[in-house]
């Protein structure tokens, strides 16, 4: 059992909110390369109503929704070489936020230079577009690996789910949800529909093991029939804080990216790469996908590993009341990520930077990943290119004719 | 657990109180943000001791 109160302090991202400040200290994904186009496109996050562009001459902007003006919204405008042009008078801003044009009033006005929209920095990185909408300035954009690889395969699934996202999060540190919601209930449904059950996945957690590191929370396993000298418990892999999941093999690493659109919504961002020995041969564009939530029926999918999570999510509410879970032993995990936020609430509250931000010039960090996770690379990228949200990739075929697996038996 | 075991200083807005179950105790991790404490306390359901030979 958690508070009321206590709920309320972790999973609250507003402005103002200590979750929220805490948040407000990192960049965050607000869309895919491809929304950020000529058409301004409306995009939430933290709960804050926001405006996306890239106007003539390619600068992408973010501006909060509403002209400072008369409030009429800046997606109902045009993008003009420099800057947005709210559609209701006409008045122009820049990337910054300068009031560059206002055309109704008199020619000397200087009243301009004393209207400013409120703008947020973004850069762009690995086809996503980011934002801080933190105090500045404003730290590094973290260079983590699979955002910067120049010999990878890339595409980018996505999805926005109606719970807030520290439920999601906690996903990541409960690793007893494995052998049970995809091994045992994932095995189920198929019996149920005469298929074999799934492998890897069924595999029962013998010792779980969490550490805080300087990127979040370092996440090992030893599963039945393996060792600590596997790459499970060995290596492991990381929750980076204060919002992604890093998993995968060798070759297939993915970041679930958990991004807080507002209190009870979610943007689910699943950036997959795909890097066989050797590399892969350059890319020219990274495909942009939906996932999609519901079957033709209306019902919520859960035939696959991820629409499994995605259920296992949003069924607890939109916002999990956990003044009425019942936490045991297997939950340490949960208990030292909500531990950890409630930690670095406190170090920004007290004017620090919170865990993971970087305020050096970087090429790129590293992230620990297992090459041979569940003991086998080459079974667990069997399992997860047909039973994750990479079935739903435009480039599935080319990745496994990149990757050259053999078919497994059970598929 | 309203307050730290280790400093006594108050729980409640920063501070963290989980409460989780190990068999049949109940036990509160919790963190203070006074003092950086991380604890576990717990409340046994019985005391339970060897008895020695005699």
């Amino acid at each position: 059992m958690l508070s009321p109160e206590k709920n309320e302090r972790l999973t609250r991202v507003g402005p103002g909110t200590p979750m929220g400040e805490l948040l407000r200290r990192y960049w965050w994904p607000v869309a895919t390369h491809d929304m950020a186009t000529r058409v301004p496109r409306r995009r939430r996050l933290l709960g804050e109503d926001l405006v996306l562009y890239r106007d003539g001459n390619g600068t992408v902007g973010l501006l909060a929704e509403q002209c400072p003006h008369r409030r009429a919204a800046l997606w109902l405008g045009c993008t003009e070489s420099t800057g947005l042009r709210c559609g209701y008078h006409g008045w122009l801003f820049d990337e910054t936020g300068a009031c560059l044009e206002q055309p109704g009033e008199p020619a000397d006005s200087t009243f301009r230079n004393r209207i400013r929209a409120t703008s947020y920095p973004v850069q762009e990185l690995g086809g996503l577009v980011f934002a801080y909408l933190g105090p500045l300035p404003a730290p590094e954009l973290p260079r983590y690996d699979l955002f910067v690889w120049d010999d990878a395969w890339r595409d980018i699934g996505h999805a926005e789910l109606p719970c807030n996202f520290v439920q999601i999060m906690e996903n990541s540190v409960d690793p007893y949800h494995v052998e049970w919601l995809h091994g045992r209930y994932g095995s189920f449904l198929k019996e149920l529909d005469g298929g074999a059950p799934v492998p890897v996945v069924t595999k029962k957690h013998v010792k779980v093991a969490f550490e805080v590191f300087e990127h979040g929370i370092l996440k090992r396993r030893v599963l039945e029939g393996h060792t600590e000298d596997d790459d499970d418990w060995r290596i492991g892999h990381p929750l980076v804080f204060p919002h992604m999941l890093r998993v995968g093999a060798a070759g297939l690493a993915t970041f679930q990216i958990r991004v807080p659109i507002d209190d009870e919504n979610t943007w689910h961002v699943w950036y997959q790469t795909y890097r066989p020995e050797g590399g892969a041969p350059a890319q020219t564009d990274v495909p942009v996908y939906e996932v999609p939530l519901r079957d033709a029926d209306g019902e919520w999918l859960r035939d696959y590993v991820d629409g499994q999570d995605i259920v296992a999510w949003i069924t607890q509410g939109r916002i999990s009341d956990r003044s009425l879970e019942h936490l045991g032993k297997s939950d340490l995990g949960v208990i030292l990520l909500r531990k950890l936020y409630a930690e670095q609430m406190a170090v920004v509250a007290g004017g620090g930077d919170p865990l993971g931000t970087r305020r050096d010039p970087h090429d790129v960090i590293d992230l620990p990943m297992e090459r041979d996770k569940f003991g086998s690379a080459v079974e667990f990228r069997q399992v997860w290119m047909r039973e994750s949200s990479v079935r739903y990739s435009p480039i599935r075929a080319e990745v496994l004719e990149l990757f050259g697996d053999p078919v497994p038996t059970w598929a | 657990m309203s307050h730290c075991a280790v400093c006594g200083a108050t729980l409640d807005d920063a501070g963290f109180v989980q409460e989780y179950w190990v068999g049949d105790d109940r036990q509160f991790l919790c963190w203070c943000a006074a003092c950086g404490a991380m604890s576990t306390v717990v409340l046994t359901a019985a005391v339970v001791s060897h008895e020695p030979e005699h």
